[in-house]
C-alpha cells in the first residue's frame, strides 16, 4: 500500500483533481489549450481573443506553422522544428514575417538549443526581469509545441506537484493502476517527449530539487507504486527540462553540485545596448496599450527618459561612466515595460492628456522603488545628482518634478 | 599584361594568410608590396634571419624628452610574413610600402596591425544580427575562418571589406598613410609594366578596398620618406615578441585574438585545431587546479560539436568550442558575459575557469632573435656594464648583497636602480633604505635570468642609447607626467638620487619649489619633506648647489605644512599614517632648526598645541600634534604636558579613536611616554574599563599603535604595567609573550564567564568579584563625554549574561 498516498488522504486532500495543482499555477492561469487548436489555424484562435495572456504556442500559431512548412534543417530527435527554424522564430526575420521575440545574443540561444537536443538540464540563470521565462516559454513552445508543462517552484512545492499524485477514489477502488494516476508536468514531458519548465527552481527545498537527479541522468522515472513495466517510465524523445533561477534570491549557490552537474548553466544578462533596450520598450509597451485598447502611445521624450533612468540604476552608471548608485529593487527591462504601460494607463484614464516626464517619476516610485527608503533616497541622489546637469528640456521637465517624491 | 593583385587582408588572420599563400604562388609577381615601415626596406634581410616567432619591429619616437611607440608584430600566420617570405622565396621584389612608425600618423597607434575600430565595427554588428552570431570576431570566424575555396574565399573577403569601407573619406588617422601607399603602388605599376610582371599588394582590407577602386597611375618613383626633424630620436629594433604580448592590445588596439589557437589552426588546418584545444583544456584546466570530470569533457565535446551543426559550420571554429566550454563547464551564473563576446581586456569577476580558458587560448609562444641581428645600443651597453659589476647572471638566480658605503658598492647599487627603472625583469630589491638618506647600509637584490629582459631593453632604448642615459630618460618622462604633483615630484627625486642621475634631480627640485607651495595634500607634503630633508643633511649627494635650493623648499614646506595642518578636519582617516608621518617630518623639520633653517618654532607649537585639542580632527592627528609639542618643548613643560597627555588619552578613550589616537602620540613623542610611568597607568585603566566587546574592537587599532614601539621599549612599558599590580617587574616579559594560544585564551574567558553566569543565576554566591558584563553597558557610558569612563560592573549583575544560557553547565 502507498504509504504516502494514506498520509495525504488523512490530511484530509481528497480532492479528485482533475489536472495536478501545479498545472493550476501555469501563467496562464487556464487549462491548457491542446495542440490541435493550436495548430489548427494560423488564425488567431477564438481563445487567444479571451485569454489575457495566451501562451506562445498559441499566440504564435501562425508562426510556428509557416516556420515548420519551410523547415528543411536537421530535427533533433522528438523535435517538432529545426535548430535553425527555432533561432528564426526567437530572433525573427523580416522576411518571413517573424516577430523578435527575444532581446538578447544569438550565441546564447544556440547554446540553449544545443543543451537540450543533448539531453542535459538547461539552467537559465540571471537578474530577475532579464526575460529568463520568456525564453524559456518560446523555446518550449517552439521546440515542443506545448509551453504549459510548467512547475512553478516555490518553498511550498512538493513531489507530487512536479511529478505524479494519485486520484484517491480510484485508488481506493482499484489499486494504483495508471488510471489512479494523475500526472504533473513532469510525468507528462516524459511520457510525451515534451519540455518540461521548472520556474524559479532555487526557491524549491533542496530534496525536492534533487529528486530530478534521476529524471535528468538516466531518463527514467520510478513509480514505485506500480508494477511490471509500468514500475519505470521512460522518457521518450524529446524530453528535456528548463529551469529558471534568479539571482537576486538565493542564487544557485545552494543547489546540491549533484544537480548542477547534470545543468548546463546560461546566464541572461539585461539587455547592453541602450538603442535596443529603448525599441523594444517602446514595441513591448505598444503591444500592451493594445490590449489594454489604449490608443495613446507614449512620446519618444518620457520613453527615453524612463528607459535611461531604468538603465542609470540598474548598472550603477550612466551609459557616459558617470557613477550612479544602484538600485537594491531590480530595474529590467521588464520593469521597465510595467512601468511605461502605468504611465501610458494613467495619463489616459487620469488626466486625459500626453503622459509626460513628471508621470514617469510618479509611477517609478509606486511601482518599482515600491517601499524602501534606501532606494528611495538614493533616487533622490540621481535626480540631483544626474538627472540636474541634463539640459534637455524633457529631462529639465523630470528634474522638476523631483518635489513630487515622498518625504 | 601588368596585373595589380590587391589582397586585403585583416591582420592575423590565418584564413587571409591562406589567401596570401594561393595568390602569391598563383601569380608570382615580380613586385610584392606590403603594408609595413619603408624605412625598413634597407633592413629586410635582418627581418628575415631565422628568428623564432613571434618576433615585432619596435619603433619609438623621442621628442623633447616625450616618447611614443609602435609595434609591429610578425607571427608565423601573419598575411604579412606570408607575403614577405613567399615573396623572397619567389625572388619577387619585396617591400613595405607604409610610413614608418616614427611619423606622426601613428602618434595615437601602439599597434601598427590592430583592427579597423569605432563606427567601422557598427557594419560588422549589423551583419552579424542578421546572421545571428554575436560580436564581430564570431563573426569573422563564421564568414571566414571556416575551410572554404580560395576563390569563394577571396570573393568573400573583397565584398566584405568594400562593404566596410563602403565610400568613407579618409580620415586624418590615414590621410598620410594612404597618400604614401599609393604613391608606392604607383611607383610599383611602372616598373612591373616595364618587365610585364604582376604586383601583388598586401594590407588591411579597410585600406585595400580603396586602393583597387582608385588604381592608382604610374610613379616614377616610390614616395620619399619624409625626414626627421633634428630634434626627434627615432629608431626600428627588432624585438622577440610573444603570444601574450600579442593577445593584450586592447580596446581599438586589438587586433585577432587567441593567437595560440590560430597558430594552431594555420599549422594544423581549421579542421584539427578545434580537436587539439579541446584536449588540451582539459589538460590545462586540470593543471591549474580546475575540477573538470570526463563527463563533463564529453559535454563540452558534445555541446562544441552540436553547435557547430546548429551554426552551419564545416568544422569546429574558436567560439563554437569556447561556446561548448563555457556552457558545459560553468555551473554558476556569470556576473559579466563571456570574454569572447566582447573586444577588451577581461573584465574583473569573469569566472576563473573561463579566465584560464582565455589565458590558454592566448598561447605562451615567446620569440625570439637570430644570432647577428643588430641591437640597439643600450642592450650592449647595458649589458657590458652589469658583467663588468659581475651583475649578469646566465642561468637562474643569484643574491646580491651590496654595501653601500663603499664607492664600488654604491656605483653597482646604481647599475641595478637603472635596470629597474627600466622596467627591465630579472632585478628585484629585497631590502635596503627606504630613501637614499634613511640610515641603511646595505642593500639586498635578487638578480636571475628572464626572457623578457632583451625585450624590455630594446624597448627602453626609446629614452636613450646607455643605460644612464635611458634611465634619466625615463625619468625625465615621469617628471613631465607628474604635472607638479608633489607626491610624484618626491619619489622621482629620490629614484633620481639612487639611479645616480645628479643633473635629473634638479630639474626634480626646481619642480617641487613650484609645487610645495599649493600642495594640496598634507601627506605628500610630509613625504616630500622627509626625502628633502634627509638630502640636505647629507649634502653630498646633490652637492653644494642643491643644498642652497633644498634650504628653500623646506622653508616654504614648513610654512605650507603648518597652513595644511590647520585644516585638519573630520575623523575619515583612521589607517591614513601619512597625515601623522607629514607630522612627523615637520617635526624633524623645526628640529632642525639648528642648522640655520629659517623655521619659526615657537609658531609650530602653538599651532600643533592647538591641534592636539581640536575635537573635530582626526584622532591619529590629535594624538601626532601632542606628541609634537611634547618631543619638541623641552624638559621645562615636561610634567606639564605628561598631565595633558593623560588627560588626551582619557578623553580619546572610545573604541573607535582610542588606538588611532595613540598611534598617532607614539609616533611622535613615544619615548616622552615611556618615560611616564603613570601614562601607562592611565592607559591600562581605560582598557580595564573598556567593556569586553569595545576593547575587541579596539584591539586591532591598538595593536597598530603599539608596533612604533622596539622590543626593548616594549619591555619598558610591560615593567610598569606589571609594576602597577604589584609583580615584579621581572615579570614582564610574561606580558610580552603569550605561553598559549589566543584562542586557548578566547574559550577560558568564555568558559569562565558561563560559570559565572550559572552561578550567580542560582544565587550561589553573593561576593564574586565584579564581572564585566558582555552586553550590558549602555553605549552611552562607554562613549564617555564625560571623559572618564565609568567602571561598569555594578548593581546590574542579576542580568542575565548574554550568551550565559548557552552554556549547558547545568
Amino acid at each position: 500500500m502507498n504509504l504516502r498516498g494514506v498520509d495525504s488522504m488523512q490530511t484530509g486532500d481528497v480532492g479528485c483533481r482533475r489536472y495536478p495543482s501545479a498545472m493550476a499555477k501555469t501563467k496562464t492561469g487556464e487549462n491548457p489549450p491542446t495542440l490541435e487548436t493550436s495548430n489548427s489555424s494560423t488564425e488567431p484562435s477564438k481563445e487567444e481573443r479571451v485569454l489575457q495572456r495566451p501562451p506562445a504556442e498559441v499566440l504564435y500559431a501562425g508562426e510556428i506553422a509557416k516556420l515548420k512548412e519551410g523547415d528543411s534543417g536537421p530535427k533533433p530527435p522528438g523535435w517538432q522544428l529545426s535548430a535553425r527554424a527555432i533561432r528564426t522564430f526567437l530572433l525573427g526575420d523580416e522576411r518571413l514575417g517573424i516577430r523578435k521575440k527575444f532581446v538578447g545574443n544569438a550565441a546564447l540561444i544556440d547554446r540553449a538549443m544545443v543543451t537540450l537536443a543533448t539531453n542535459r538540464g538547461l539552467m537559465l540563470v540571471g537578474e530577475p526581469g532579464t526575460a529568463k521565462s520568456l525564453l524559456s516559454e518560446l523555446l518550449a513552445a517552439s521546440i515542443c509545441g506545448q509551453s504549459t508543462l510548467t512547475i512553478q517552484g516555490s518553498a511550498a512545492t512538493t513531489d507530487d506537484q512536479i511529478k505524479y499524485s494519485w486520484n484517491y477514489a480510484l485508488l481506493l477502488a482499484k489499486g494504483p493502476t495508471t488510471e489512479a494516476l494523475v500526472p504533473a508536468p513532469l510525468y507528462t514531458g516524459m511520457k510525451e517527449g515534451r519540455i518540461v519548465r521548472f520556474e524559479e527552481i532555487t526557491r524549491c527545498p533542496l530534496e525536492v530539487q534533487d529528486s530530478l537527479l534521476s529524471v535528468l541522468s538516466d531518463r527514467v522515472l520510478a513509480i514505485a507504486e506500480l508494477e511490471g513495466d509500468e514500475s519505470s517510465l521512460f522518457a521518450r524523445q524529446g524530453f528535456g527540462i528548463i529551469a529558471t533561477a534568479n539571482t537576486r534570491d538565493r542564487g544557485c549557490n545552494e543547489m546540491s553540485a549533484a544537480l548542477k552537474r547534470r545543468f548546463n548553466f546560461e546566464t541572461v544578462f539585461p539587455i547592453s545596448s541602450a538603442r535596443v533596450e529603448m525599441e523594444l520598450v517602446r514595441d513591448e509597451t505598444r503591444r500592451l496599450l493594445e490590449r489594454s485598447a489604449v490608443p495613446t502611445m507614449l512620446g519618444d521624450d518620457v520613453l527615453e527618459v524612463l528607459v535611461t533612468t531604468f538603465r542609470d540604476l540598474r548598472s550603477g552608471e550612466t551609459d557616459k561612466g558617470d557613477a550612479t548608485t544602484r538600485l537594491s529593487v531590480p530595474m529590467s527591462t521588464a520593469e521597465a515595460v510595467s512601468v511605461a504601460h502605468a504611465v501610458a494607463i494613467r495619463s489616459h484614464y487620469l488626466n486625459a492628456s500626453r503622459a509626460t516626464p513628471a508621470d514617469v517619476l510618479e509611477c517609478l516610485v509606486g511601482a518599482a522603488v515600491k517601499d524602501s527608503t534606501e532606494d528611495l533616497k538614493k533616487l533622490r541622489a540621481y535626480m540631483e545628482q544626474r538627472v540636474a546637469k541634463r539640459t534637455e528640456p524633457h529631462w529639465q521637465a523630470f528634474y522638476e518634478a523631483r518635489h513630487a517624491l515622498p518625504e | 599584361m601588368t596585373t595589380i593583385h590587391y589582397v586585403g587582408v585583416r591582420h592575423h588572420s590565418p584564413a587571409c594568410a591562406r589567401r596570401v599563400a594561393e595568390v602569391i604562388t598563383r601569380v608570382k609577381p615580380k613586385i610584392v608590396l606590403i603594408e609595413g615601415p619603408a624605412d625598413m626596406n634597407e633592413r629586410l634581410d635582418e627581418l628575415l634571419l631565422p628568428h623564432q616567432l613571434p618576433v615585432a619591429l619596435f619603433t619609438f619616437a623621442n621628442e623633447a624628452g616625450q616618447t611614443r611607440s609602435c609595434w609591429t608584430p610578425f607571427c608565423a600566420y601573419s598575411p604579412e610574413w606570408v607575403a614577405l617570405t613567399k615573396g623572397r622565396e619567389l625572388g619577387a621584389d619585396v617591400r613595405f610600402m607604409d610610413l614608418p612608425g616614427w611619423h606622426g600618423a601613428f602618434t595615437k597607434t601602439q599597434n601598427r596591425y590592430s583592427d579597423r575600430s569605432g563606427e567601422l565595427q557598427k557594419h560588422w554588428l549589423e551583419i552579424g544580427e542578421k546572421l545571428g552570431v554575436d560580436g564581430w570576431d564570431a563573426l569573422w570566424d563564421h564568414m571566414f575562418e571556416q575551410p572554404v575555396e580560395q576563390e569563394e574565399l577571396g570573393e568573400r573577403l573583397k565584398m566584405f571589406f568594400a562593404m566596410l569601407r563602403a565610400d568613407e573619406e579618409v580620415g586624418d588617422r590615414d590621410i598620410d598613410r594612404e597618400a604614401f601607399m599609393l604613391g608606392y603602388i604607383g611607383w610599383a605599376r611602372g616598373v612591373a609594366e616595364a618587365t610585364d610582371g604582376d604586383v601583388l599588394v598586401v594590407c588591411g582590407g579597410y585600406h585595400a578596398a580603396r586602393f583597387e577602386r582608385e588604381d592608382p597611375p604610374v610613379l616614377s618613383s616610390p614616395p620619399t620618406i619624409p625626414d626627421v626633424s633634428a630634434d626627434i630620436r627615432v629608431g626600428t629594433y627588432l624585438v622577440p615578441y610573444s603570444f601574450k604580448r600579442l593577445d593584450s592590445f586592447t580596446g581599438y588596439q586589438s587586433g585577432m585574438p587567441s593567437p595560440g589557437f590560430q597558430q594552431a589552426v594555420w599549422e594544423l588546418g581549421p579542421e584539427r585545431a578545434g580537436e587539439k584545444y579541446l584536449e588540451q583544456a582539459a589538460k590545462f584546466l586540470r593543471e591549474h587546479k580546475q575540477h573538470v570530470s570526463p563527463a563533463d569533457l564529453i559535454a563540452a565535446s558534445t555541446m562544441a560539436e552540436g553547435l557547430r551543426r546548429t551554426r552551419g559550420h564545416a568544422v569546429i571554429g574558436r567560439s563554437d568550442l569556447l561556446d561548448g566550454i563555457a556552457a558545459a563547464l560553468v555551473k554558476d551564473a556569470l556576473e559579466v558575459p563571456l570574454p569572447w563576446t566582447y573586444r577588451d581586456v577581461i573584465r574583473p569577476r569573469t569566472d576563473p575557469l573561463l579566465v584560464e580558458v582565455m589565458h590558454l587560448f592566448s598561447g605562451d609562444a615567446v620569440g625570439s632573435l637570430a644570432a647577428g641581428t643588430p641591437q640597439p645600443p643600450l642592450l650592449v651597453d647595458a649589458w657590458a656594464q652589469l658583467e663588468a659589476e659581475d651583475l649578469k647572471v646566465e642561468r637562474g638566480s643569484k643574491p646580491i648583497d651590496i654595501d653601500l658605503t663603499t664607492e664600488r658598492g654604491r656605483a653597482r647599487s646604481r647599475l641595478l636602480h637603472r635596470m629597474k627603472i627600466l622596467d627591465v625583469p630579472g632585478f628585484r630589491r629585497e631590502s635596503g633604505p627606504e630613501s637614499p638618506t634613511d640610515g641603511k647600509f646595505r642593500e639586498k637584490w635578487t638578480i636571475w635570468k628572464d626572457k623578457e629582459a632583451d625585450t624590455a631593453l630594446i624597448e627602453a632604448s626609446m629614452f636613450g642609447p646607455t643605460l644612464e642615459g635611458a634611465a634619466a630618460g625615463k625619468l625625465e618622462e615621469s617628471l613631465l607626467n607628474a604635472k607638479g604633483r608633489l607626491g610624484m615630484l618626491a619619489a622621482i627625486l629620490k629614484q633620481s638620487v639612487f639611479v645616480g642621475v645628479g643633473t635629473l634631480a634638479m630639474e626634480a627640485l626646481t619642480l617641487v619649489a613650484d609645487a610645495v607651495a599649493t600642495e594640496p595634500s598634507l601627506a605628500d607634503l610630509g613625504a616630500a619633506v622627509s626625502q628633502l630633508l634627509g638630502l640636505w643633511q647629507y649634502d653630498e649627494l646633490l652637492g653644494a648647489g642643491g643644498t642652497g635650493q633644498i634650504k628653500i623648499i623646506l622653508e616654504a614646506s614648513f610654512e605650507r605644512g603648518l597652513w595644511l595642518v590647520e585644516g585638519l578636519q573630520g575623523t575619515t582617516s583612521s589607517a591614513d599614517d601619512g597625515l601623522v608621518k607629514a607630522i612627523g617630518a615637520l617635526r624633524d623639520l623645526t628640529h632642525a632648526d639648528v642648522d640655520g633653517l629659517a623655521v619659526d618654532r615657537g609658531r609650530a607649537l602653538s599651532a600643533m598645541s592647538r591641534k592636539s585639542r581640536d575635537r573635530e580632527a582626526p584622532p591619529a592627528v590629535q594624538g601626532a600634534a601632542l606628541g609634537f609639542v611634547w618631543a619638541l618643548s623641552g624638559e621645562d613643560h615636561f610634567a606639564e604636558l605628561a598631565d595633558e597627555a593623560g588627560v588626551a588619552m582619557r578623553r580619546a578613550a572610545r573604541p573607535d579613536t582610542l588606538g588611532d589616537f595613540l598611534a598617532g602620540l607614539f609616533q611622535l613623542a613615544r619615548e616622552q611616554f615611556t618615560r611616564v610611568p603613570t601614562l601607562t597607568g592611565v592607559l591600562d585603566e581605560i582598557l580595564r574599563d573598556l567593556p569586553e566587546e569595545e576593547f575587541m574592537l579596539a584591539v586591532p587599532a591598538l595593536r597598530f599603535a603599539f608596533t612604533f614601539f622596539p622590543p626593548i621599549e616594549k619591555e619598558a612599558v610591560a615593567k610598569q604595567v606589571a609594576v602597577g599590580y604589584g609583580r615584579g617587574p621581572s615579570e614582564a616579559k610574561s606580558l610580552l609573550k603569550l605561553t598559549v594560544s589566543p584562542r586557548e585564551i578566547a574559550l577560558a574567558i568564555r568558559v569562565e564567564r558561563e560559570v559565572d553566569g550559572v552561578i550567580r543565576r542560582y544565587g550561589l554566591i553573593d561576593e564574586l568579584p565584579p564581572v564585566r558584563e558582555v552586553g550590558g553597558v549602555p553605549p552611552s557610558r562607554a562613549a564617555g563625554s564625560a571623559g572618564v569612563v565609568a567602571p561598569a560592573a555594578d548593581g546590574t549583575a542579576s542580568v542575565a549574561p548574554s550568551d550565559g544560557d548557552a552554556g549547558g553547565a547545568e
